[in-house]
């Protein structure tokens, strides 16, 4: 019998606020972080709205406390301001903090820093202050960073398995508790806007010049966000032998691949129930003490039908709340899950489920409707968080009340 | 706390020697004489389904491949899962879709780069291919990629101990990226022999790829090639005493450096990166010393290569010339082999392998 995995810590900035506070006050007041580009290049300014950290990298770096910040990638900045903020909320030492374990998760990582430098790079005769990103290109670059600003050396890994790659990393850090390998484990995504994944997702043609609508019959696809969010990860026991205070219990978990298109979630799906089902059998939770579900909801024609399905099938008429905070956040890719884990943290913490905004029609293959507006007071002991992503990967996180 | 034992049952990998081919053992080996080392790739044909085939680019081919000849003869779709490690990703995908955005000034610009650089681009098309609906991960973590996700597979049989679970890397050298990725000066600057990489006297050491997956398990089957330990990364190892890591780790894995038969350095040939891992020669210098990175380059993920060694020297019980660094003659039969490798001197990572 493995012992309860707790959460002790988080921290959080997004479109929405620098910290969880503030991301807290906005989603509970309806106030959204969606709006036009304004700190990016980017020729999309005009056309693509999206959910932006409105500081720039000189504000980042002032917040995260490193003003000379030679070398950090805006994707390193807000992963350092979340990550701290977490470990800061764990009311945790220094010496526990360098001994805690790092997951990180993102899809781009120095991409934004990369594209925009990537000809003066290629040119040998060309030198500037750009040569402070010569080496920050990789994914993993922005854990090493953060981890070396933080003084951790125990165990780093980065996880990209793209939309869900965050909750992985919450996953991964769980196992990593259960099997003794660590005592303690930061654990989230972090991701910058780049021009990068605007003009991806624009390719793909599943970007919304509007608002996104999750789960509505008129939607018309998802808006990037940006953002960082991280957990800190304990044994029950080894998290109350030093008093701290329990967020939450991280209940249950579950990774399945659909195996069905590299771009596209299966119709019927199967991977998104599946990562659901082993997420419940591992709670040892029946269906019925699920009291809500923080979709993947991205507002896309087919990961809302995939994944609209499966919640169905599982739940066969009797179905718990459900909303996705896309529309609050944008879709922050490899963020998106542990900045969702933090928001279903919160919903626990003050028995609040937020609305899934723009919705107005059902879609037709579905026999429910998310949320609408902010339930109060509600009682809720146990929320499922779905992420899923390019390469089929699904994933499911279960946070309970401690 | 002890190390728990792992199987390998099947190794896939395509590089810049002829590795694909199960009958080869780096006997004849090519000699570069570039600084960017490409993979030999076979007749993909022979591994991929034509109409699969067409849609790949040229990393997912090899990693494709990989994964076919470690799957060979088995149900992938009854393994565990599949985790994959990369460093970059595809970085001719990568910079190709960067340089569309840009040069066509983000307008009409086609998915394809983007889709082929999306990082665990890898653990979905194996899934995919071989329906495997199973656990699906993706490691990305720099120069201990193939490490974590190594870690990441091993926890997962620990959960699972029946079955296989497929763990795999990809990383690609790209030529007309040589100048952006040399920015730092890690790869050398001059033309000159890849099989003389390391009497050459300049900095920097050679930019390779490869692609690589293993089969796993925590039972010995029929076609086990050997045990293989979890592994310990050293990250920051300027900072710690090595070789004091090193007896740790080996205590661990009960055992001691006069029981080692064989060492398989990842030393590269720069002398600023090698600082570790010359350490480490040096205390067991009474070891047969195999070195590899002439052969395949330095990359994120090179740690499967040497993995891919290791378990070869273990198989067919001798040592390549090509691969032979000291005189010492190797013990027969050989039983244990030591991998110590490094990524650009940020981090140490040992495994052990046995019969």
């Amino acid at each position: 019998m493995s012992e309860k995995i707790v959460v002790t810590g988080m921290g959080m900035i997004s479109s929405l606020g620098v910290n969880v506070p503030e991301s807290y006050s906005a989603l509970v007041s309806g106030k959204t972080g969606f709006g036009k580009i304004e700190i990016l290049e980017t020729a999309h300014r005009e056309s693509i709205p999206a959910f932006e950290v409105k500081w720039t990298d000189a504000q980042l770096r002032e917040w995260a406390g490193v003003e000379d910040g030679t070398g950090y990638t805006r994707t390193s900045l807000l992963a350092l301001i979340a990550a701290k903020e977490a470990v800061q909320s764990a009311n945790i030492s220094q010496v526990e903090t360098a001994q805690s374990g790092f997951i990180s998760a993102t899809t781009t990582g120095g991409i934004r820093e990369l594209e925009k430098y990537f000809f003066e790079m290629k040119d040998p005769n060309k030198s500037g202050t750009f040569l402070q990103f010569a080496d920050t290109g990789n994914p993993g670059e922005h854990t090493e960073r953060v981890a070396d600003a933080l003084g951790l050396t125990k165990y780093i890994a980065t996880v990209s398995t793209a939309c869900s790659s965050s909750a992985n990393c919450i996953m991964l850090g769980a196992q990593l508790l259960k099997a003794r390998k660590l005592d303690r484990v930061i654990v989230g995504g972090a991701e910058a806007l780049s021009c990068f994944t605007i003009n991806g997702f624009l390719a793909l043609m599943i970007l919304d010049k509007g608002h996104c609508r999750p789960f509505d019959a008129n939607r018309k696809g998802l808006n990037l966000g940006e953002g960082a969010a991280y957990l800190v990860l304990e044994r029950e026991l080894t998290a109350m032998a030093r008093g701290a205070k329990i967020l939450a219990t991280l209940t249950g978990y579950g990774n399945a691949n659909d195996a069905f298109h590299q771009t596209a979630s299966s119709p019927d799906g199967a991977g998104a129930l599946r990562s659901m089902q082993l997420a419940i059998v591992m709670s040892g939770l029946a269906l019925d003490d699920i009291d809500y579900i923080n979709a993947h909801g991205t507002a896309t024609e087919n990961n809302d039908l995939s994944e609209g399905i499966a919640i169905q099938k599982l739940f066969s008429g009797k179905l718990p709340m459900v909303s996705s905070t896309k529309p609050f956040t944008g879709h922050t890719l490899a963020a998106a899950g542990s900045m969702e884990a933090a928001i279903s943290i919160l919903t626990l913490q003050h028995q609040v489920v937020f609305p899934n905004l723009n919705f107005t029609s059902l879609m037709p293959e579905l026999n429910f409707s998310p949320e609408v507006s902010l339930r109060q007071n509600r009682s809720v002991k146990n929320v499922l968080s779905n992420s899923f992503g390019f390469g089929g990967n699904t994933s499911t996180l279960m946070l309970s009340a401690h | 706390m002890e190390s728990k034992s792992f199987y390998i049952n099947g190794i896939g990998l395509v590089s810049p020697q002829q590795t694909f081919d199960e009958h080869y053992f780096l006997e004849d080996v090519v000699d570069y004489q570039h600084t960017v080392l490409s993979c030999i790739t076979p007749d993909f044909k022979q591994y991929i389904k034509p109409i699969q085939l067409r849609r790949l680019s040229r990393i997912q081919r090899m990693g494709l491949t990989a994964a076919a000849i470690a799957v060979k003869g088995t149900q992938p779709d009854l393994m565990l899962g599949v985790v994959t490690a990369t460093g970059e990703g595809s970085s001719a995908g990568k910079g190709a879709f960067i340089s569309e955005v840009l040069l066509q000034e983000e307008k009409q610009i086609t998915p394809t780069g983007f889709v082929q650089s999306s990082y665990n681009n890898l653990a979905g098309l194996v899934a995919m291919t071989y329906r495997m609906m199973g656990y699906n991960n993706n490691f990305v973590s720099g120069g201990v990629a193939f490490e974590t996700a190594l870690q990441d597979a091993m926890l997962q049989l620990i959960g699972s101990p029946s079955q296989e679970i497929l763990v795999g890397s990809y990383d690609e050298s790209h030529l007309p990226h040589l100048e952006l990725d040399n920015r730092t000066g890690h790869y050398k600057r001059e033309e000159g022999s890849s099989l003389l990489l390391f009497s050459r006297l300049t900095s920097g050491t050679l930019w390779g790829e490869g692609a690589c997956f293993f089969r796993l398990s925590m039972q010995a089957t029929e076609t086990t090639w050997c045990s293989l330990g979890e592994p310990l990364v050293v990250y920051r190892p300027e900072t710690l005493d090595i070789v004091d890591e090193l007896n740790s780790f080996l205590v661990d894995n009960e055992t001691d450096i006069s029981s080692i038969d064989v060492l398989v350095s990842g030393a590269s040939g720069d002398a600023n990166a090698d600082k570790q891992i010359l350490q480490i020669e040096h205390a067991l210098a009474s070891v047969t010393l195999c070195r590899f990175k002439h052969l395949c380059g330095e990359y994120f993920t090179s740690t499967s290569f040497a993995v891919w060694l290791a378990a070869s020297l273990l198989k067919r019980n001798k040592v390549p010339a090509s691969t032979c660094f000291n005189s010492v003659r190797p013990a027969h039969p050989i039983k244990k082999v030591l991998v110590a490798n490094h990524y650009r001197g940020r981090s140490v990572t040992f495994i052990l392998l046995k019969i």
